[in-house]
């Protein structure tokens, strides 16, 4: 069953994930020469980033080019390093350690949207002409699929691209819309419409005659980061610049997304331990009341639930990582359409890698409004560091495909998946019964045990609401977003749930404070089967009625009482704060 | 040329030092290791020279396996070669290191031998002069500049106030200072490069230590001051205080 959501139906007791404690000495060792960078060349230049300076910006760029930061997922015949996703990862994440998300965006854009799509769908020669000097730091890219018009709606584009008479070069005429590395990009990756409806995807020279980058946009955060529209004026682009096929644009647009989102995730999750560190410094210094305000046991609690949150994070990041990875070592290196494989075989782990998007994006935005709070009217004013993280991550939750729609991607994924039969859901639909009757599999772990007895309860929940919904509403579930909302959301608690539990019951032997990892587990759990249990209840409402609703909340109520735990989640944050205050930062 | 550098594994600079429950030296518990800071400046020197004149640099260091991470951070430099003579521990006398090292360093014809000019761990700054001593080569310390002109080397090493110039002949033992030069990131390649190079290990027997760590102890901690008054009234209890209490005059 090795394809993605197959966490909603495999028990907790069979899974084994990817995690960083399980890393090679090689992996650590990338870890920490682009934590060095990043802390020692990045760091100390973050105010004049944040300045709008293109110059630095791109000497920076080409300083992670020399390194090989720029090249982890270009081929080693084109001057990458092919190291695959979990290094790539792990990469993106240490950026983010310069503290500064504006070049983190850079960054990003660059090495993902901007590089991955000539990896997979460039022909020879396209590979030979780019990627080497996009590996390196000399060609700086940004891709534009975005119009006034098609945001979300990303097939709505209308930029035309017309074929010229002798058949040379494709004219294009539009209008794209935020494009980040915009005003510095040297390479475009675009998208236009071949009569009208053949979405292709095109390599553009922004120096060509017909390319205006109009002004930077004034935005909330990111102020060192370049995002302006370009206008399409009669471009000619030479036909030998298609990238991928005609008419298969759609392809290459989705395919690249997907690996943006799990990168986004592996920069908040950066981003979330820089929050950290950041509030605890001050909040170890503060003193209100005669008394250092990280000691204030409410302070506690959210220094706490920051760890909580970035912990489980970790786990997901980590764990899509290797599944990717996983997923494309299988694709055979000699067949003709390798890349197109390998983009497929990536595809397999969309809900995972939306899932990355969203919970990342909201675990970060989450620390960052706590982070500011224990700040108090110091968080408010410039001069600390919370208010810039603030403004910075909130469109993490905006751009890679809005949260809204990817929790319908999420949702949309798992339908298809049980109506294609992917994954046994039917089957486990049907132990349902059994398992109101008490009849759930002996749970003997070393640790965790109540817990992950809890998070395979929350699975046949999930279950139980979704084919409710399914039973009800069919295919139509998707038009009822609110619901979907619903159901999307458990989704992303089961995997996050099953990921952090298996990560914790797999390294436990291995770590320096397995009492505080432990704890971690204990509370996320029980935090999150009490969410689960209250957001089933609740969706019933709006998915039955009458005696079918009664009948259907005392099922749900059965299993949610079986799940809920007896943690005493007060005295577990306590101690998980006090080892982050012996760490002085987060500790995993 | 043929070079060497001696590097050591030491704490990062950012730990926060807890003290073994012996009593004799710091915990290890939880820290993290990296290539002694010094040690940094040697290698960049050592690559340096060889990529103008061709040759090879050998890293040496003395421990257990638990420090090769270390030598192959030096090796993802750029090194070419390492060699790791065994040893349970690091010795606490510095003159157990520098003749195990001596011993090693004796048999590879080298031109130069790097170091840093001092660990940050345990901060003695003996064991390159040692060194030098016992395998009667010419030494600079503390240097912040190295020229090399045929057989001749020009060097400035900081001193109390000032720079002093020296000439030496080669070989010789130099130990590196900030500001010789500006190390290099490791790279992601030479990361991969590293790994396909064999660390040597050598069996070197340790000379017995005539030093011996008795105790480390944190510094004390720093009382809070006080205000004894205002003006010239405050003076005489100013004065009683720093006879009686501080003890200072
Ligand atoms: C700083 C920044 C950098 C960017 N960089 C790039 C880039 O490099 N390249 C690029 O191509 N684009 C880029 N974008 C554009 C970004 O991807 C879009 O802004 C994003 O996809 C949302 O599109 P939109 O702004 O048109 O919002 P809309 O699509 O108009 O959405 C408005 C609201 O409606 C909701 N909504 C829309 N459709 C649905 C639906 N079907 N169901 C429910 N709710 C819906 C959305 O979730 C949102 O809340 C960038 C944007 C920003 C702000």
């Amino acid at each position: 069953m090795l394809t993605g959501g197959n966490f909603t139906v495999t028990p907790i007791s069979e899974r084994k994930v990817y995690c960083i404690e399980e890393m090679t000495e090689e992996q650590k060792e990338f870890a920490i020469a682009t934590e060095d960078f990043a802390t020692e060349e990045l760091l100390p230049h973050k105010d004049d980033i944040e300045q709008f300076n293109g110059e630095l910006t791109k000497e920076l760029i080409r300083k992670c080019g020399e390194l090989g930061l720029l090249g982890v997922d270009v081929p080693e015949e084109y001057d990458g390093l092919d190291l695959g996703k979990f290094i790539s990862a792990l990469v993106v994440e240490k950026i983010t350690y310069g503290q500064s998300a504006s070049f983190t965006v850079t960054f990003s854009a660059h090495t993902g949207i901007g590089t991955l799509p000539i990896v997979y769908f460039g022909n020879e020669e396209q590979k030979r002409r780019y990627l080497p000097g996009l590996a390196s730091g000399e060609i700086l890219s940004a891709y534009a699929l975005t119009e006034p018009g098609a945001g979300t709606d990303a097939l709505a584009i209308r930029t035309s691209a017309e074929l010229s008479p002798d058949g040379k070069y494709y004219i294009l005429n539009g209008n794209k819309q935020f494009i980040s590395n915009g005003g510095w990009a040297d390479l475009l990756i675009t998208f236009a419409k071949i009569d009208g409806e053949k979405l292709t995807c095109f390599l553009v020279d922004p120096k060509a005659e017909g390319v205006v980058r109009k002004e930077e946009k004034n935005k909330l955060g990111l102020h060192g980061s370049s995002t302006c529209n370009i206008i399409l004026e009669n471009v000619k682009v030479p036909v030998e610049n298609v990238l991928g096929e005609v008419g298969k644009g759609a392809e290459i647009a989705f395919n690249t997304l997907d690996i943006g989102r799990f990168k986004l995730g592996a920069a908040v999750l950066g981003g979330s331990k820089n929050t950290i560190l950041l509030s605890l410094d001050y909040a170890l210094q503060r003193k209100q009341f005669g008394q250092v305000i990280a000691y204030f046991d409410a302070i506690k609690k959210k220094f706490a639930e920051m760890v909580v949150r970035t912990y489980a994070l970790e786990s997901i990041v980590y764990q899509t990582a290797g599944l990717l990875d996983e997923s494309i070592k299988k694709v055979d290196k000699s067949a003709s359409d390798y890349y197109q494989q390998v983009a497929h075989s990536i595809e397999k782990y969309a809900i995972e890698c939306s899932i990355c998007k969203v919970y990342g994006s909201e675990a970060l935005d989450r620390s960052a409004d706590e982070g500011l709070q224990i700040f108090g009217g110091y968080g408010f004013i410039e001069d600390y560091p919370l208010a810039r993280i603030m403004r910075d991550t909130r469109v993490d939750r905006i751009y890679e495909g809005t949260n809204e729609i990817n929790r319908q991607i999420i949702l949309g994924y798992l339908l298809k998946k049980t109506l294609l039969e992917e994954l046994p859901i039917r089957e486990r639909i049907k132990e349902i019964p059994g398992v109101l009757e008490g009849k759930l599999p002996e749970f003997s772990a070393p640790v965790l045990a109540e817990e992950q007895r809890a998070a395979e309860i929350a699975k046949y929940l999930f279950l139980y609401v979704y084919n409710q919904a399914l039973t009800e509403f069919g295919q139509d579930i998707l038009n009822r977003q609110q619901i979907g909302e619903v159901l999307s959301d458990m989704i992303i608690q089961l995997f996050v749930l099953d990921t952090t539990l298996t990560r914790i019951r797999q390294t436990i032997d291995q770590v320096a404070k397995p009492k505080i990892v432990e704890a971690i587990g204990k509370v996320l759990t029980a935090e999150t089967v009490q969410q689960m249990g209250g957001a089933a209840e609740l969706v019933l409402n709006g998915i039955l009625s009458g005696k079918a609703l009664e009948s259907a909340l005392q099922e749900v109520r059965k299993l949610a009482g079986m799940m809920y735990l007896r943690t005493d989640v007060f005295t577990l944050k306590n101690q998980i704060a006090d080892y982050l205050y012996e760490q002085r930062k987060y500790p995993f | 040329m043929n070079i060497a550098v001696c590097v050591k594994q030491v704490p990062d600079t950012e730990t926060r030092p807890k003290i073994d429950p012996s009593g004799k030296k710091m915990s290890e518990e939880g820290v993290k290791w990296i290539l002694n800071p010094y040690d940094e400046f040697a290698v960049e020197e050592a690559l340096q020279l060889v990529e103008k004149n061709g040759g090879e640099v050998t890293v040496i260091s003395l421990g257990p396996a638990a420090v090769e991470p270390t030598i192959r951070a030096a090796l993802a430099m750029g090194a070419q070669k390492a060699i790791r003579i065994e040893a349970e521990e690091n010795p606490a006398d510095p003159l157990v290191t520098a003749k195990a090292l001596a011993e090693v360093l004796k048999q590879g014809n080298y031109d130069l031998i790097f170091f840093g000019k001092q660990a940050i761990d345990d901060d003695y700054a003996q064991v390159p002069q040692m060194v030098a001593t016992a395998l009667d080569l010419p030494c600079a310390t503390v240097v912040v500049k190295l020229d090399i002109e045929g057989e001749k080397l020009t060097v400035e090493r900081e001193i109390e106030g000032g720079k002093e110039k020296l000439s030496l002949s080669m070989p010789a033992v130099i130990s590196a200072q900030k500001g010789l030069n500006e190390p290099r990131y490791r790279s992601l390649k030479g990361i991969m490069k590293a790994k396909k190079i064999p660390i040597e290990t050598v069996q070197v027997e340790l000379a017995s230590g005539q030093l011996e760590i008795e105790k480390v102890k944190f510094p004390p901690e720093k009382q809070p001051g006080k205000i004894v008054g205002k003006g010239a009234d405050a003076v005489p209890e100013l004065v009683r205080l720093l006879h009686e209490e501080a003890k200072v005059i």
